[in-house]
């Protein structure tokens, strides 16, 4: 698993909680792996809409312009699943040789 | 490196990089992406976005890129190609197939790859600076066309007969390679900005093709009678109208 999996393993899982809009989805991903440049974090996520595992929408804001919204499918669902599943596979094996 | 210096280098780069709606796709969301940190009162630090060549880079799929690249080579390999043959002004034989066959296949690849997309994008407003520098093209071509019509029936009486060779090489060479490199121009344009500069490069090429075959025919003929031209008179106007149509199609 490498760390753009998990990136996208951490994409996928905060809009599975909640749809949320491109700068603050940088924001946050960038606050946990901060030597990742938000580019790359822009080029995940817009590879994974262009896999079809999250959509886009036009969310207006209270007071501000419109801003496009993530939001994660049914697709991107099961592939947070299959990712989240390597993860633990891949940690358990970790921990067995004692790597903490 | 400021928000706007950084967004001008990164379309530049994202342009060159991915088909068209996507790069205008990609930039619309990093504006969107900055004007959020102004909404938020934040800066955007550009250091944590990377280098736009390199942001551009991480978009950008290998195939999809290396396929724009092989298109690329091959239009600017068929007007390089012809620009070689113009600049070595050596022809074992009047070179009519291959010129047909390398405006053709130039012509045909353009048009192909520059084709609108119809219902993805409006259509923008034309290019400012696209028909100035056709304009520009077509005098330069009807500047070369009235040099070299004057030096073949020889009215010009000033100019010592000795020289007509070198005027019109000259003539040929300039008017060529102005086409040459009008034609790269344009093509660099249609893909960084609009389409429709596939035009100059239809118009550039068509130039340069038609100097190549009328040096071809002064090199390997004695011009001192003006009727041994008139047989190839016809492969002039079907260029020309081949190019005509090239950039009227290009322009729709």
């Amino acid at each position: 698993m490498l760390k753009k999996d998990l990136i996208e393993l951490c994409l996928l899982q905060i809009l599975s909680a909640e749809d949320l809009y491109g700068y603050e989805i940088l924001r946050r991903i960038h606050e946990s792996f901060p030597d990742t440049q938000e580019s790359a974090i822009y080029a995940l996520l817009r590879g994974l809409c262009k896999k079809g595992y999250t959509e886009r929408y036009e969310g207006n804001t209270s007071d501000g312009p419109t801003r496009k919204y993530y939001c994660i499918t049914a697709n991107g669902t099961a592939k947070k699943d299959d990712l989240l599943h390597e993860w633990r596979r891949l940690r358990n094996a970790l921990s067995a040789l004692g790597v903490e | 490196m400021d928000q706007k210096t950084y967004l001008k280098k990164f379309s530049r780069v994202v342009h060159w990089r991915l088909p068209k709606s996507e790069a205008d796709e990609v930039l619309a969301d990093y504006k969107e992406l900055f004007s959020q940190c102004s909404e938020k009162q934040e800066d955007m630090p550009i250091q944590t976005l990377g280098e736009p060549v390199q942001a551009a880079r991480l978009l950008s799929e290998p195939k999809v890129y290396h396929r724009w690249l092989a298109v690329f080579g091959l239009m600017a390999f068929c007007l390089l190609l012809c620009e070689f043959l113009l600049l070595r002004a050596s022809f074992y034989h009047y070179p009519r197939a291959l010129m047909y066959t390398l405006l053709i296949l130039g012509l045909a690849v353009s048009l192909t790859w520059f084709r609108p997309r119809h219902g993805r994008n409006q259509k923008s407003p034309f290019p400012k600076r696209l028909f100035p520098m056709l304009l520009g093209l077509v005098t330069v071509m009807v500047v070369v066309a009235v040099v070299m019509v004057g030096l073949i029936l020889q009215v010009w009486a000033f100019i010592p007969f000795a020289l007509y060779g070198r005027i019109a090489h000259c003539s040929l060479l300039l008017a060529g390679t102005v086409g040459t490199i009008f034609g790269l121009f344009g093509l660099v344009k249609a893909r960084l900005s609009d389409y429709r500069w596939c035009s100059l490069y239809v118009m550039g090429f068509t130039a340069l093709v038609e100097c190549v075959l009328l040096l071809a025919v002064l090199v390997a003929l004695d011009v001192s009678s003006t009727t041994c031209l008139l047989p190839y008179v016809p492969d002039f106007g079907i260029v020309g109208m081949i190019g005509l149509v090239g950039v009227g199609v290009s322009l729709c």
